[in-house]
């Protein structure tokens, strides 16, 4: 498998073997990313992915691969998901998945009882952070990516995803310490 | 910029390490999405259908620059010059036809001939006249030089003489027996080559497409009318310049009329370059 750059290029030629390996690639950060700012609404998350990958094969004509990529599509990954979080007024994050829709992944009833509670105080932490900085953290924490690179996805200055992170971490202790 | 932890940051940002591993723990307890199968492979169903489509060779060529360029620049070139070259062309080659009398048996050298590299030089040395004026403000506007622009102008219709010229000559073989194609085509491409050549060179060099497209048509009708003298003077040998329809000097003709476009080319590129330096 070639990097992300050689594979969307590829997918530029109408490759599918190319696309088949971005997609297998970003597939779960991708969903994972939408998830958390969809406030864990699973159906949305997929959604948003759905809608990010159809975006970025409209759009691939346009790239350029002496560019990095994975800026590039999370960056529109970004744009949907803020958009429709903020059409839904960004729902509270209490809104977890709809189980019954997936009864073959869900633990057995016994042990989601034990674990709710605490995902249910976590999610609940998380979604009171403003979007904004929510999404930073995710970038941060969870795809892993340098600041700098989440400020070329965000569209914004590294001073202002250094703040934004910034004030995330320390609304998130604040609450934790509320919580004590 | 250096990659940082979580818990860099979180250093940096003066949490105590208790609060740092309360955020760690946080972080790492929340939910996680599931990866369903089903709907990854529905996202790729759907992709597929916005794959674009491999591009053939001949679709690469059309979107290659230079083509863009040579058809961008159909568009703007006057149209007085294809309808001149096209119409005197015929017209030549209809008296050709007409005429047979007028060209004796096994001469590869016909009235078609002596028309083909006169259409053209005076069409290429109308070229640099009409941009002459406005040539820094067209680079300015698009991502060429000048003298590419020009080049693909003089390209254009040496192209279409060119191509008028093969279909003359075709034409005549078919009607005339005992002509070779390949003779018959030099006899006036190579003339063709250096006249254009020339007619370029004076254009841009005197900045007087009329002065430029006189010499080289002078120049042509006097070898013209001066080429079957026998015992004339010396002097009027030389000035017929009998070269230009000899088949010795064809290999030179067109490497000297390929040598004065570049040279007209180099020309207008110190000009512009002096003319920007000036701006």
């Amino acid at each position: 498998m070639g990097s992300d750059e050689t594979l969307a290029a590829g997918v530029q030629q109408g490759n599918q073997a190319s696309m088949q390996a971005l997609v297998e690639r970003y597939y779960e950060p991708l969903l994972r990313f939408s998830f958390w700012l969809s406030g864990g609404n699973q159906a949305q998350a997929e959604d948003m992915v759905q809608e990010t990958f159809l975006r970025m094969m409209r759009g691939i004509g346009g790239y350029d691969p002496a560019r990095p990529f994975k800026p590039w599509l999370y960056a529109i990954a970004e744009h949907i998901a803020f958009n429709q979080v903020q059409q839904a007024k960004a729902r509270p994050l209490l809104d977890l998945p709809d189980e019954t829709a997936y009864p073959d992944h869900f633990p057995q009833p016994e042990e989601q009882a034990e674990r709710g509670e605490a995902r249910q105080f976590v999610v609940t932490e998380l979604g009171q952070l403003p979007l904004r900085q929510r999404e930073v953290i995710e970038l941060f924490y969870y795809e892993d990516l340098p600041q700098k690179e989440i400020a070329e996805i965000l569209g914004i200055p590294l001073g202002t995803v250094k703040s934004r992170l910034s004030f995330g971490l320390k609304q998130l202790r604040a609450r934790m310490e509320v919580k004590r | 910029v250096k990659k940082q932890s979580l818990e860099e940051r979180l250093s940096e940002e003066d949490f105590s390490p208790a609060e740092i591993e309360g955020i760690e723990n946080l972080l790492r307890q929340a939910p996680a999405p599931h990866v369903r199968p089903a709907h990854q492979a529905q996202v790729l169903n759907a992709m597929t259908s916005l794959l674009p489509q491999p591009e053939t060779r001949l679709e690469r060529l059309q979107a290659g620059y230079p083509v863009q360029l040579l058809y961008s620049q159909i568009r703007i070139l006057r149209r007085e010059i294809w309808q001149a070259s096209a119409l005197v062309l015929a017209l030549g080659l209809l008296a050709t036809l007409a005429l047979p009398a007028a060209n004796p048996a096994g001469t590869d050298f016909f009235l078609f001939s002596a028309l083909a590299p006169l259409v053209a030089a005076v069409g290429v040395a109308l070229l640099y006249s009409d941009i002459s004026r406005s040539m820094l403000e067209i680079e300015a506007a698009t991502r060429t030089t000048g003298p590419v622009l020009l080049l693909a102008r003089l390209t254009l219709v040496f192209g279409f003489n060119l191509t008028f010229g093969l279909a003359g000559s075709v034409v005549l073989v078919f009607f005339f027996n005992g002509i070779s194609l390949a003779p018959l085509i030099l006899s006036w491409l190579a003339p063709m080559t250096f006249l254009c050549g020339l007619a370029f060179f004076l254009s841009i060099a005197t900045s007087d497409s009329l002065l430029a497209s006189g010499i080289s048509l002078l120049l042509w009708l006097v070898h013209l009318l001066l080429r079957n003298l026998d015992g004339a003077e010396i002097w009027l040998q030389w000035v017929a310049l009998p070269g230009l329809s000899q088949p010795s000097s064809r290999p030179l003709l067109m490497l000297s009329g390929s040598l004065l476009v570049a040279a007209a080319l180099w020309l207008l590129d110190v000009r512009l370059h002096r003319e920007r330096n000036l701006l």
